[in-house]
């Protein structure tokens, strides 16, 4: 390769890692550890809509003294499963500012892993994945949102890597009340049992 | 043969009538075909070809009802669609209706493409009719399935439950919908039904109403012209006890093999009545006729048997085995009705020989040979005929040879078309509604294609949904084609919504067309889209919507759209053709091929018949000039006129060629046993003397088969006139050509000497 050649790649090397890192949220050091999954337990699982015809699943996790709901959504029509994620949110939290912002975060998401996809090549497996955490650990209640790989071992999803892509800081009030809606649409349970489910919340 | 026609009469006529109870009870018990399955070929790969359609897409026999409203888009016209699609849906065994009322278009929603109802609330709504036709002009797919061009016409597609060993749910699903077509509609309303269902419907309740009419007129007609020729009431009786217990035996054995009445067989009953009685009438003819001499009653009987014995079991031969080629035919129908003829015929001979001479020998000779003045006019007719035979030979063969050139200019207008429709009259509400629909609304018949990719990957691919949209524009282009049902329509509505743009195109890169089958795969209408495209997207359906045509125009359209698909689509997909049209297409054209081998069979075990009886290779020749004329003119007819070869008249020339060619066997039998040197003496005498048996055996037959005209459906009305009018030509041949022939034969004989 000739140096000339050499020059221009380090060159658009150079112009091309902001764009790829501006991708990539940046995380604040206080939230970092509560979005640390290699310390989470699986409390509880279940798949939404349904175990025949699931689009995804929802998680009660505990990462260290961090409770989170975390949904998993691997699906081929996400557009269509945030499209209901974001009517369900204006339903139960009708003019809400925080609602509003989560919406808008969801949807530029969802764009921006759907713009992942190549247009003119044939991938095997066009399901788009996305996770979504609502997290309330001391002192803090935060939701984030991003995109995963995963492998199914024996049919169970595990995520091998996760990547941040947006990140909101609501109030803490909305983070929990919508912890404790989230649960009990997915568990299929009345909001009494939500509690025993969550377990004492931070 | 004496015992028989002494001691043995009572035990034989007991036995009989034990026999004949039996298999009458099994008779009476023949039920009528509901799925004209035997009018289909078994043909393995075509019918593994439509159960793999059938399991993949579901049936393609969905049922069309059209509803004529002149404010169809008004509130009254989309209230009674909409009512009437509920309460179709509510009938048994209906698995869906849809219709302009439950129609869905693809929209563009908040999250992209989604359902939204054709016909949206609230009725009442001033702006409804510019509201929905901007949605019809919006989806073209629309019109001509759901609503006609000119926005009067409704179409509700109403989708069957498909449940096997069930014979009846269907036809009650027809008798409520003609049910609901019967009532009383607002003044400019009507409804009208067509569908594969409705045909075969309507066929089952044709051959029963047939059985009803053909069997009594049958008797009634057969009755009156022995009555006529013979003057007496024996005459009558005898042949038509023959008839009877032929008649019961050979439906009874149809029964017992399990066997159900189609549209080909349900003229078994009155053509086994016209082939049941030429023995008879033969044996009570020479009865009449023997001299006075011969007194003793057994004698004079055993006489007669011995003159006709071996004219008539010869004659019957050649007749069943004429019926016996049709067991080459492809169609199981067809097989069924040669076997069951040829049985018949055999019995008759048997039942004949038996019945007959021992009915007459309870009776007291006539003292005097029977003489009535038809026969003296029939007797002067006939030497004229015998006179021009033997003095212009030439002349008599120069003429006959001419009307047979000339109708071997008819033979190449002869087309092989099968019309399920245009079958029946056009009187019937099938005829009228289906051609009203085809009219107004899409093509009332279809004809299925099938795509797939050879490595069996799915169809998801731009380049799949390219080749697919080509092919679909490839159909759209031929003549006689109304419409395509497919995916493609519904891809381009998916890609305008999640476009947000105006324009039905395709999408036009990877990413849009995976995702467009990705949004069918969750969508909720599965049941729907199931009958465009397979679960796994492996293989998808082109439903073609053709005008109401014959088979003369599917099969070469059907082979045309054929090479189409395989040439868009390209070696690395398969394109398969199928549908219920498409295999009547297939077995209209395999069954005149097998026709042809039917004939040709026929043909060959009669020479070789005729041949064993004449023991003369030239005598056998002549035998046949009088039997191929008056098929070859029956064909150049049937090509002039424009009647189409198709199940019922393909079978004709098989049929027909061993009943016409018995009276060439009698009257060279005849010939031959009187010939005493004297050609011209031994015509005369043999056209005068045997003359009046065959001009009446030819009346009764002639008669007997146009009895059929009086049926439901045209191929076999064609049949039953047709072969009538060969028998009354080939009846001319023998009394012209066959004498001429002998003349010429002889004269050739007597110079070679």
């Amino acid at each position: 390769m000739r140096t000339g050649h050499l020059l221009l790649l380090v060159f658009v090397m150079f112009l091309a890692w902001p764009s790829a890192a501006r991708a990539q949220e940046v995380v604040p050091a206080r939230l970092a550890p509560w979005l640390d999954a290699t310390t989470e337990r699986v409390v509880e699982r279940a798949y939404v809509p349904s175990a025949e015809s699931k689009v995804g699943e929802v998680r009660i996790l505990r990462r260290s003294q961090a409770t989170v709901v975390e949904t998993l959504l691997y699906t081929k029509v996400l557009s269509r499963v945030v499209g209901e994620i974001c009517k369900k949110e204006l339903a139960n939290w009708p003019g809400n500012s925080d609602a509003a912002r989560y919406i808008e975060m969801l949807e530029r998401v969802q764009k921006q892993i759907w713009s992942r996809l190549p247009t003119n090549q044939r991938v095997s497996d066009r399901r788009q994945k996305l996770w979504i955490d609502f997290v309330v650990a001391p002192g803090v209640a935060f939701i984030g949102v991003g995109a995963f790989e995963m492998e199914e071992p024996h049919g169970e999803v595990r995520v091998k890597r996760r990547e941040l892509l947006a990140l909101l800081e609501p109030s803490p009030e909305y983070v929990r009340r919508n912890l404790r809606l989230i649960t009990a649409d997915a568990f299929h349970i009345e909001d009494a049992a939500v509690g025993p489910l969550l377990g004492p919340l931070p | 043969m004496t015992w028989l026609l002494t001691r043995g009469r009572v035990p034989f006529l007991s036995a009989l009538l034990a026999l004949t109870a039996f298999f009458a009870v099994h008779a009476a018990r023949i039920g009528v075909e509901t799925n004209n399955e035997s009018l289909n070929t078994q043909e393995a790969e075509q019918t593994a070809r439509y159960d793999r359609f059938k399991a993949t897409f579901g049936s393609d026999e969905d049922l069309l009802l059209a509803v004529a409203h002149p404010k169809l888009l008004g509130r009254e016209g989309l209230e009674l669609v909409d009512a009437l699609t509920g309460r179709i849906a509510r009938i048994d065994g209906v698995r869906r209706v849809f219709s302009l009322s439950n129609a869905q278009q693809i929209v563009s929603g908040e999250s992209g493409a989604e359902m939204a109802p054709v016909v949206a609330p609230p009725l009442d709504d001033p702006a409804l009719a510019i509201r929905i036709r901007a949605v019809l002009d919006r989806n073209p797919d629309f019109t001509g399935l759901f609503v006609s061009r000119d926005r009067r016409v409704a179409g509700l597609l109403i989708e069957i439950e498909d449940r096997p060993g069930d014979e009846r749910y269907r036809a009650a699903i027809i008798d409520a919908l003609r049910g609901i077509i019967a009532e009383p509609h607002a003044e400019g309303v009507s409804l009208h039904l067509t569908g594969i269902a409705v045909q075969k419907h309507d066929v089952s309740a044709f051959i029963e109403q047939d059985q009803r009419l053909l069997m009594p007129l049958a008797v009634a007609v057969l009755a009156l012209v022995l009555a006529v020729f013979f003057r007496n009431w024996l005459g009558v009786l005898l042949p038509l006890g023959v008839t009877g217990v032929t008649s019961a035996w050979t439906l009874g054995a149809y029964q017992l093999a399990g066997f159900q009445l189609n549209a080909i067989t349900s003229l078994l009953p009155p053509i086994l009545m016209v082939l049941s009685l030429p023995v008879s009438v033969h044996l009570i003819q020479g009865w009449l006729d023997a001299p006075a001499a011969s007194i003793n009653r057994v004698d004079r009987i055993l006489g007669v048997m011995r003159w006709v014995v071996f004219p008539c079991f010869f004659c019957s031969l050649t007749t069943a085995l004429g019926f016996s080629s049709l067991v080459t035919s492809s169609m199981p129908a067809v097989r069924q009705f040669g076997v069951f003829a040829a049985l018949g015929v055999v019995l008759s001979f048997g039942v004949g020989m038996t019945l007959v001479p021992v009915g007459l020998s309870f009776l007291a000779p006539p003292a005097a040979a029977l003489r009535s003045p038809q026969h003296r006019l029939l007797r002067r007719l006939l030497a004229a005929s015998a006179a021009a035979a033997t003095e212009h030979p030439w002349r008599v063969l120069a003429v006959f040879s001419a009307l047979t050139a000339v109708s071997f200019a008819g033979l190449p207008l002869l087309h092989n078309n099968t019309d399920l429709v245009r079958f029946l009259k056009r009187a019937a509400p099938l005829y009228r509604d289906t051609l009203f629909i085809d009219a107004n609304l899409t093509g009332s018949i279809t004809l299925e294609f099938v795509s797939a990719r050879r490595d069996g990957t799915p169809l998801t691919s731009l380049d799949a949904v390219r080749r697919m949209a080509a092919f679909e524009q490839a159909v759209l282009a031929h003549e006689h084609v109304t419409g395509v049902g497919s995916i493609v329509p519904v891809l381009r509505q998916i890609q305008r919504a999640e476009s947000r743009g105006e324009q039905l195109v395709l999408p036009d890169n990877e990413r849009d067309a995976a995702y467009a089958f990705d949004l069918l795969e969750a969508a909720p209408e599965q049941d729907l889209i199931r009958k465009l495209i397979a679960p796994d997207f492996t293989s998808a359906r082109f439903n073609v919507r053709v005008r109401a045509v014959g088979t003369a125009i599917a099969a070469p359209l059907a082979d045309a759209i054929l090479a189409d698909g395989r040439r868009l689509f390209g070696d690395d997909y398969i394109v398969t053709a199928t549908g219920a049209l498409y295999n009547v297409a297939q077995d209209s054209n395999r069954l005149v091929a097998s026709q042809v081998n039917s004939f040709s069979l026929a043909l060959l075990l009669v020479v070789i018949a005729i041949g064993a009886l004449l023991r003369s290779v030239r005598l056998t020749f002549i035998a046949l000039i009088p039997n191929l004329m008056p098929i070859a003119w029956t064909g150049g007819l049937m090509g002039a006129f424009g009647i189409d070869l198709s199940t019922g008249t393909a079978m004709i020339a098989s049929a027909v060629i061993g009943v016409i060619v018995d009276d060439t066997i009698h009257y060279m039998t005849d010939y031959r046993r009187v010939y005493r040197g004297d050609p011209g003496d031994a015509i005369r005498r043999t056209t005068t003397g045997i003359g009046p048996a065959l001009l009446l055996n030819n009346l009764v037959l002639v008669l007997g088969f146009w009895v059929g005209c009086f049926g439901s459906f045209k191929p076999t009305i064609y049949f039953s006139l047709l072969s009538g009018a060969t028998m009354i030509t080939a009846m001319l041949c023998d009394l012209f050509v066959t004498p001429a022939c002998l003349m010429l034969f002889d004269r050739r004989q007597a110079v070679a000497a």
